[in-house]
């Protein structure tokens, strides 16, 4: 696969269309002095009024405009701020060279009434980068988002992400604001259209999170994208609503609906579908219920992959208030509320299959379940940002969350040794219900101002309340084929009342220094003193009963019904110290910064218990460290890199749930006991992170790329003793080992080059860890060594708005090794090759399809799933009807295969099988006055 | 802008010889394009002897001294001196004095003189009126450091010498023996309300103070210190004085002082009456002020008068720009938009801000990779070897363009 995956790669990079093309040269002056201009915009058009290609003259007035087409007549634009444009008409000699040159007068285009600024397709302004709508010949219907593919410099990624000279879009505002409460840019560029829009401009802006570090780095910015509407289209609605039903009784239902005006947005979302479509997030549902066309989500599709067949709703608005008028991103004053109900109605049939270790003699385990739940949740939020500058900030955020479950399932385990013998079985079902709730608040405030270091301040306040009540009648009979004394059978009742309220805060003293050393500089070094203080108090009532079939009643268990309160109140003052070195100059700047931090952290936990030995009052001091060292390196107009290196000690100590474990027996595989003497473990961290990017607008192509390494070293970590007992029953006790490692690597690589209006990109992503984790099994010492790899390779190939090709790749493989005699080791191996195809021709049709082929060690067939969608828009391009066929081959099946240490588990449950969908959708789209079609003075002959 | 109006209209009347202003219309974001030629005459290339471990990059600057040319590099917080031949004299490092200094030439005493806040502390804007009101306490003396550099030294060494309270008060020097305090800013650490923008000196002595303003509220001043700039002009007995957010520019002969010219911009660029007299309730505000309104007008700062033009560059309240102004034709022109030809084979020689002028002459310092970047051979006209081999990268010197500008 990978050698054909590079065959295309080379194959579409060869791409060179060969036609009949010619060339175009010519000066451009002043026509009282005769002065050359520089930067006067010199742009070809075709007849349609599509753009052909545009250039700016260099210093001396000249341009060169090369492979235009030679069969048509075309036309000349060259305009230049201030001076009334030259247009004429021309035809192109092949092979050619032909010259045009324009002696420019001072005054206006009285005929169109605009100036021909109006043309410049891009264009510094200071620092920004401003991208002309208006200079783009595209379809009606093109939103922002295709507009942005056309621009040099910008590539659109095919996860959706953006990306100028290689740096990536974090922040996205429309008129200076976060626009419909999100800073995700495809609400905004998909939506949008180009006609709407007065400029986009690009622009380093501040990161306001990082008010109040002492020491600024290139990495304190993030690249912002603001769109800029038209003064008629700063007002307008937009949405998508949908209805589709199909085969085996499918169904899909969407809503997504937001207006806006200069101060005001209101977004309502919602949806209803029994596909196992995920709704259940607000957000999500706006950035997937979008208007593009050219490159739709082919993931967002009933999900084959999920377990079960699920009838899922949703429903919720989010509205937005700005109370100020102004349009920067400096000043805010919002309050953006939202509220959202969602659910979910679950059927879930499984079959797992386990290889288990134990000693000399690996378990086979079947677990057959059934499983039906519903569930219910209500959020409602709150959110108030007030900012006065890049230097000080106000957050306040509340949430309530209501949430309401049932479940009933059934669950049916078979244990047998490794000749086949059954060793013992378990039949559980469940009933249960459960209600909770969650409030929060949260407060943060933060100020700096180097001109009063004194008051330079960062509060951040925390509060969160959870209470939750459920009920659980479980029935458990487990029935031993080796010992017969060992069955046991529960009829149990779980009534469980917990709640939990946690106080947390940190306050960050920026005038430390100030305060204590005056005017002294201490050579340069940064302090800086926090606090650090949590506040948890948590209660958990617990009145469990069996039922005693003797007398026909619940009788209370005196064992598990118990009560617990347990308050842990921290505190940790921590001081900081920074020294940063910058060095720059013309081509290049760079920094190093060292950072240190030591903490004193105070611990104090008392539990009270109906159950004696868990009244239990305990109190800890430890002193720990951080370090970190940033670098950053940036070649002006060539490439940037940053790095960070940072290591971190800390300790934990074992929660009073390790120590005194309440062991409840009713699941019979899974019996854990509690371990009194466990130590304090400590951890030992280093991270590494780098990312690199280049940033040469001229390059025709942009990479980026980033490693994330993590390292862990922990002394007394705290592990299982598992033993299998010759009943079959399992046991877990808590146990300290000498020490345990753990290393992870996340890297990331994305390369797209610009082949004209069109483009190709590759992205691959990949991760490796490796862990060393030692247990006990059956009595024996046993370190298992585990190794997964993750690479995941995709590349996309744009020709134009016109096909979208995509080719994926994901390579996932597990090996666990135990290092005692006699334990088994584990491999798994997995892959996925994913196929997509999106063609938008002829005119309003899209013709769209997706073909994954799965194979995965443990199942011996491949799982195929091709996907088809044809898509129709009319009425104006607001309405659309569109035809899903899922699963055409109907070959697939919810197969699943995984591993870790303690062995290989396939999963079989039942999912979505093939089904054919149509789907009505309608989009109410209006920007102001606006209309969808290109503006006639944009049609200039 | 009425600020202006009164010491503006005072001073006419005391100057009755003198005419009303000249006007100088300027567009900020002038459209109007020449050529180079049109502006510059007599150019002519000085060679920077390139040395191993100089690099001269485009945000260098330079200062003519009576026998030197001195390029400051301030990012490797360096200066080297060249004579004005161009060979190579020395190379001066104040990395060790620490991030608060930056030569300042001193044509009166011919040193170079380095002030700045002793980098063992870290100074607010408070911090700096508290120790000037109080800089004879021997105790505040400590926070500024001074050395300087003599340059009829061969040595050319950095000296150690004592901080004055002129340095605090940034005295600078007119001619004649007068000598001018710069700063203007409003404090409440200030117990007299009564201040001045211009205080002029001679002898120890304070002989006029112009420009009146509230030392402890006045609204402009708040959140934003402002300096005076004083520039030679073409009659070596008179400077040219500016002021923050006044459109005029004034003439000062000895300690006398009137208006010459009056800088006429579009109504857009001018400040509001209600910023100078309505204070911001915070620095915050005078910020979003400032960046909301980035093409207003704050002060002209450099200013050169020729026969035929000026040369001066503008601060907006969050723009810079500089421009030629034709007086002849009444017109402004953008420098970026001034384009280099045949006659200095492409190379340009008025873009940047770093033009400096002596003794009627314009000095322009061009790095080698803006050389590489606009030279273009002529036919005809051979170019000097030394341009042409940097152009072909032969050699990696720097070159001072020296010039004048057309009558």
């Amino acid at each position: 696969m990978r050698s054909i995956l590079f065959a295309v790669f080379l194959l579409l990079a060869s791409t060179v269309t060969y036609g009949q093309t010619g060339k175009l040269t010519g000066l451009v002056t002043d026509s009282v002095s005769n002065t050359p201009l520089e930067s006067a915009t010199v742009t070809i058009f075709r007849k349609d009024s599509g753009m052909v290609t545009y250039k700016l003259t260099d210093k001396n007035g000249n341009y060169v405009l090369e492979n235009l087409p030679t069969a048509d007549s075309l036309l000349l634009d060259i305009s230049y701020v201030g001076y009334r444009s030259h247009r004429q008409t021309l035809r192109i000699t092949r092979s050619k060279t032909d010259t045009a040159n324009a002696a420019l007068s001072i005054g206006f285009d009285e005929k169109d009434n605009v100036t021909v600024t109006a043309v410049i397709p891009v264009k510094m302004n200071g620092d920004t980068l401003e991208i002309n709508p208006a200079a783009f010949k595209m379809k009606p219907d093109a939103v922002a988002e295709e507009l942005l593919t056309q621009v040099p410099g910008v590539v659109v990624w095919s996860d959706g992400s953006i990306t100028v000279n290689g740096r990536l879009v974090k922040n996205l505002l429309v008129d200076g604001k976060q626009f419909m409460g999100s800073s995700d840019p495809k609400i905004a560029t998909q939506n949008l259209p180009k006609t709407a829009i007065d400029k986009i401009q690009l622009y380093q802006e501040y990161d306001r999170s990082k008010i109040g570090q002492q020491q600024k780095t290139a990495q304190d910015s993030v690249l912002t994208m603001n769109i800029k509407l038209k003064e008629e289209s700063k007002k307008g609605y937009f949405g998508k609503i949908t209805a589709g039903y199909g085969t085996d009784d499918r169904y899909e239902g969407n809503l997504s609906y937001q207006i806006y005006d200069k101060k005001r947005s209101l977004g309502i979302g919602g949806g209803i579908n029994n596909i196992n479509k995920n709704i259940g997030n607000l957000q999500e549902l706006f950035q997937n219920n979008t208007y593009r066309t050219y490159n739709p989500n082919l993931d967002y599709v009933g999900q084959f992959g999920s377990n079960g067949l699920n009838r899922n709703h949703s429903i919720g608005a989010v509205y937005t208030q700005d109370f100020n008028k102004v349009s920067n991103s400096r000043q805010n004053n919002r309050i953006t509320l939202n509220y959202n109900k969602s659910g979910t109605e679950a059927f879930i049939t499984n079959l797992n299959l386990q290889n288990r270790t134990a000693l000399d003699n690996p378990q086979f385990i079947k677990d057959e379940g059934i499983q039906n739940s519903t569930g219910n949740k209500h959020v409602f939020g709150v959110d108030y940002a007030k900012t006065s500058s890049y230097n000080d900030n106000l957050q306040i955020n509340g949430n309530v969350e209501l949430n309401q479950d049932q479940r009933n399932s059934k669950q049916f385990t078979e244990v047998k040794d490794s000749l086949g013998q059954l060793q013992s079985t378990n039949d559980v079902h469940s009933v249960s219900s459960r209600r909770s709730d969650a409030e929060s608040l949260s407060f943060r405030y933060g100020k700096s101002d180097w001109q009063d270091p004194i008051r330079n301040i960062n509060i951040s306040l925390s509060g969160s309340n959870n209470s939750s009540a459920s009920e659980r009648d479980v029935t458990s009979v487990f029935h031993s084929f080796t010992e017969a004394g060992k069955d046991t059978s529960y009829n149990r009742h779980y009534k469980d009342d917990n709640s939990r309220m946690n106080i947390t805060g940190t306050i960050d003293y920026g005038g430390f220094k100030r305060l204590l050393l005056g005017r002294y500089n201490l050579f340069g070094i940064d302090l800086k003193l926090s606090q650090w203080f949590s506040y948890n108090k948590e209660t958990n009532q617990s009145h469990v009963s069996d039922f005693d079939s003797t007398i026909q009643q619940l009788v209370m268990n005196n064992r598990l019904t118990n009560s617990n309160t347990k308050e842990l109140l921290e505190y940790s003052p921590f001081l900081s110290a920074t020294k940063s070195f910058f060095k720059w100059s013309d081509q290049l700047s760079r920094s190093i910064n060292f950072h240190a931090i030591i903490f004193d952290d105070l611990k104090a936990e008392k539990n009270s218990s109906s159950i004696a030995e868990r009244n239990l009052n305990r109190s800890f001091q430890f002193l720990r460290y951080e370090g970190s060292v940033n670098y950053s390196y940036s070649k002006r107009r060539k490439y940037r890199l940053y790095t960070n290196l940072n290591y971190k000690k800390n300790f934990e100590f074992a929660s009073i749930d390790q120590l005194y474990t309440i062991t409840d027996d009713i699941n019979a595989y899974t019996i854990r006991y509690g371990n009194p003497y466990l130590k304090n473990r400590i951890n030992h961290m280093l991270s590494l992170y780098g990312n690199f990017s280049t940033e040469n607008e001229k390059s025709l192509y942009s990479v980026n790329g980033s490693l994330n390494g993590n390292y862990r070293k922990t002394l007394d970590p705290i592990t299982d003793s598992i033993i299998n007992d010759n009943s079959g029953k399992r046991f877990y006790y808590y146990t300290n080992a000498d020490k345990s490692f753990n290393t992870n690597l996340n890297y990331n690589f994305n390369i797209a080059r610009k082949l004209g209006k069109s483009n190709l990109q590759l992205m691959y992503n990949g991760s490796q860890n490796y862990s060393v984790l030692p247990n006990y099994i059956d009595g024996l010492y046993t370190n298992s060594r585990n190794n997964s790899i993750n690479n995941n390779f995709t590349l996309q190939f744009s020709l134009r708005s016109l096909l979208v090709l995509n080719m994926g790749e994901s390579f996932q493989n597990y090996r666990s090794k135990q290092t005692a005699s006699g334990l088994s080791s584990f491999k798994n191996t997995s892959t996925t090759t994913r196929l997509g195809a999106t063609l938008n021709f002829p005119a309003s049709f899209t013709f769209s399809s997706t073909f994954n082929i799965t194979n995965s060690t443990g199942v011996d067939k491949k799982m195929l799933l091709w996907n088809a969608f044809a898509t129709y828009r009319f009425m104006k391009q607001q309405a659309e009807v569109k035809l899903s066929a899922m699963d055409i081959l109907k070959q697939y099946q919810n197969i699943s295969n995984s591993a870790n240490f303690d062995g290989t588990t396939t999963r079989i449950t039942n999912g979505l099988q093939q089904y054919f969908l149509l789907t009505f959708s309608y989009y109410p789209r209006k920007f102001g006055k606006t209309t969808l079609k290109q503006k006639a003075t944009e049609r200039v002959w | 802008m009425k600020h202006c109006l009164l010491p503006f209209l005072l001073i006419c009347l005391c100057h009755p010889a003198n005419a009303q202003p000249g006007k100088i219309y300027l567009n900020p974001k002038s459209p109007a394009t020449e050529n180079q030629s049109r502006f510059v005459d007599s150019v002519r290339f000085v060679v920077l002897e390139p040395q191993e471990g100089v690099t001269i990059g485009q945000w260098d600057n330079l200062e003519i001294t009576r026998s030197y040319f001195l390029v400051n590099q301030y990012s490797n917080k360096c200066v080297f001196l060249y004579n004005k031949q161009g060979g190579f004299v020395k190379k001066i490092s104040y990395k060790k004095l620490g991030d608060d200094f930056y030569p300042g030439y001193d044509k009166k005493t011919e040193t170079l003189r380095f002030y700045g806040a002793n980098k063992n502390y870290t100074l607010t804007p408070k911090d700096e009126i508290k120790i000037e009101l109080d800089f004879n306490n021997p105790r505040n003396q400590k926070y500024y450091k001074k050395y300087t550099v003599d340059l009829t030294d061969p040595d050319l060494e950095i000296k150690k010498s004592t901080p004055t309270e002129y340095d605090v008060n940034n005295i600078i020097y007119l001619n004649n023996d007068y000598y001018y305090r710069s700063k203007a800013v409003a404090s409440k650490l200030y117990k007299d309300s009564a201040g001045y923008e211009l205080k002029i000196y001679k002898n120890n002595k304070l002989v006029k103070q112009y420009f009146p303003y509230n030392q402890i509220n006045e609204p402009k001043y708040l959140y934003d210190q402002g300096y005076i700039a004083a520039r030679a002009s073409q009659d070596p007995e008179t400077m040219f004085i500016t002021r923050p957010y006044c459109d005029t520019i004034y003439k000062i002969t000895g300690d006398s002082l009137y208006p010459a010219f009056q800088i006429v911009m579009p109504l857009e660029n001018a400040l509001p009456a209600s910023f100078f007299t309505n204070p911001f309730k915070n620095k915050a505000e005078w910020d979003n002020f400032r960046q909301n309104n980035n093409w207003m007008y704050r002060q002209v700062y450099q200013f050169e008068e020729t026969p035929a033009y000026f040369y001066f560059s503008v601060g907006f309240l969050y723009n810079y720009g500089i421009y030629i102004y034709d007086k002849k034709r009444q017109i402004a022109y953008q420098n970026s938009k001034i384009k280099a030809d045949s006659t200095t084979f492409h190379i340009n020689v008025l873009s940047g801000n770093n033009i400096v002028r002596k003794d009627g002459f314009f000095y322009r310092l061009l790095t080698p990779d803006a050389i590489r970047e606009s030279f273009k051979p002529v036919a005809g006209k051979p170019a000097p070897e030394a341009i042409e081999a940097i152009a072909n990268k032969k050699s990696n010197a720097a070159v001072i363009a020296v010039f004048t500008m057309k009558n």
